[in-house]
């Protein structure tokens, strides 16, 4: 198979494209093929990055700019990205607000470095709070909790987070509505450099249709 | 093994892991698990499915290799696809199954979509990608990798549109999925996790 016929089966079986016993015989082909595979993992990746792109919001305003910018090419994103990109408008206004929270941890547009710092959590009721330390960081910081359904006497739908700075009332971060991912892991995006150092008291709650704000767990966070 | 043909590597490498080889058994693995693991992601889409299933194909294509059931030892890529086919479609109609006899379903695995090492990954594709579309030259090119990615076009119809002829296509593509792989290995340093 030489490099052209290689790239065309590549696309094609990456889009899906191949019936059964091409994509098998191919399949065949590429199981020890290294080259082969990097070029797959390479148009996978640009497939799903260009997917992931498509979907936000900077794209719509790159898109925008460069028409601007290639005013004189009358083919520039007129035909279809306009129709998508209203439909993407309207549909992020109709979104409830914690679909759209959850798409912003799982697809939001990168940002130079991402820190995820692991949580652990304290009964609510112990006078010893767990504690994390984390440096402050210059990228986007994820916080992730491991939340024990097991130990949940009633089913719990929806779970919040809310931060406040050490001995003050002053609530720097509350997030509602959030869900659990499969692994029973709650993400908590807290953006770009978003804390100063200091220390900070967290808690976790949970709700449901029957319950409406229950306590899960507490804990320190201390921020270098 | 490097002036060897794919047939004479398979040939040997089954041979020893009848012999009871157990380096074979080893370098067998390191030469088709990456591409096992490619293809058992793409058919099943679910990443922590296809580890799975992985595992449970090495066990069984080594169960059959050392009992002689590969008849044409120079064959065993095609063995490997098609025994980790079946397993995937026995893993299918087995939730099925469940599913239709028992409301709970726990023959399914749950996909590591929302796992941090993931989410990175596709910060990690989304950023490369920005990259990448940044540095074509010309909006065409742009638009010609927007409409064959993702709104999956046909090639005939954007070579028409565009006065392309196929090779010219087939270029523009090669080019950015090349592009693509140097700007990864640039931001992100390495092929796969």
């Amino acid at each position: 198979m030489n490099e052209l016929e290689q790239s065309q089966k590549i696309e094609r079986y990456v889009l899906n494209r191949m019936d059964e016993d091409e994509a098998t015989e191919f399949e065949a082909y590429y199981l020890s093929n290294q080259d082969c595979l990097e070029q797959l993992e390479a148009s996978r990746r640009l497939h799903q990055g260009l997917q992931l792109v498509e979907g936000s919001e900077e794209a719509v305003s790159v898109q925008v700019s460069d028409q601007a910018a290639a005013s004189n090419d009358s083919h520039w994103w007129k035909k279809k990205l306009p129709a998508w990109s209203l439909v993407a408008s309207v549909m992020m206004m109709m979104l409830p607000t914690s679909y759209l929270y959850q798409q912003v941890i799982t697809q939001k547009l990168p940002q130079p470095g991402l820190s995820v710092v692991n949580l652990s959590l304290s009964a609510t009721r112990s006078a010893h709070q767990l504690e994390t330390i984390m440096q402050q960081s210059e990228g986007r910081t994820v916080v992730s909790v491991f939340i024990d359904i097991e130990l949940q006497d009633v089913p719990l739908s929806d779970y919040g987070f809310i931060l406040k700075k050490q001995n003050t009332i002053t609530t720097e971060l509350s997030m509602k509505n959030l869900k659990l991912d499969s692994n029973d892991m709650l993400y908590v995006d807290l953006g770009d450099s978003y804390l100063l150092p200091g220390t900070y008291d967290y808690e976790i709650t949970g709700s449901s249709s029957t319950v409406v704000q229950k306590k899960l767990g507490k804990g320190k966070l201390v921020v270098k | 093994m490097n002036n060897k043909t794919e047939a004479e590597i398979a040939e040997s490498l089954v041979s020893r892991v009848m012999a009871s080889d157990k380096a074979a058994e080893t370098e067998m693995v390191e030469r088709y698990s990456k591409g096992m693991l490619f293809m058992l992601r793409h058919r099943s889409g679910n990443q922590a499915l296809a580890e799975d299933m992985s595992q449970e194909t090495w066990r069984i294509i080594f169960e059959k290799v050392r009992a002689g059931d590969l008849k044409d030892h120079s064959k065993l890529s095609a063995y490997i696809v098609q025994t980790a086919k079946n397993q995937l479609l026995m893993c299918y109609r087995s939730s099925h199954h469940t599913r239709v006899t028992n409301d709970v379903d726990t023959a399914e695995t749950a996909d590591t979509v929302d796992q941090p090492d993931q989410v990175i990954e596709r910060q990690n594709m989304a950023k490369v990608v920005r990259l990448l579309v940044n540095e074509l030259k010309t909006p065409r090119d742009r638009e010609l990798i927007m409409r064959f990615y993702l709104r999956e076009e046909d090639k005939k119809t954007i070579c028409d549109d565009f006065g392309l002829s196929e090779l010219h296509f087939n270029r523009v593509l090669f080019r950015a999925r090349q592009r693509f792989k140097e700007l990864w290995l640039e931001q992100v340093g390495h092929h796969n996790r």
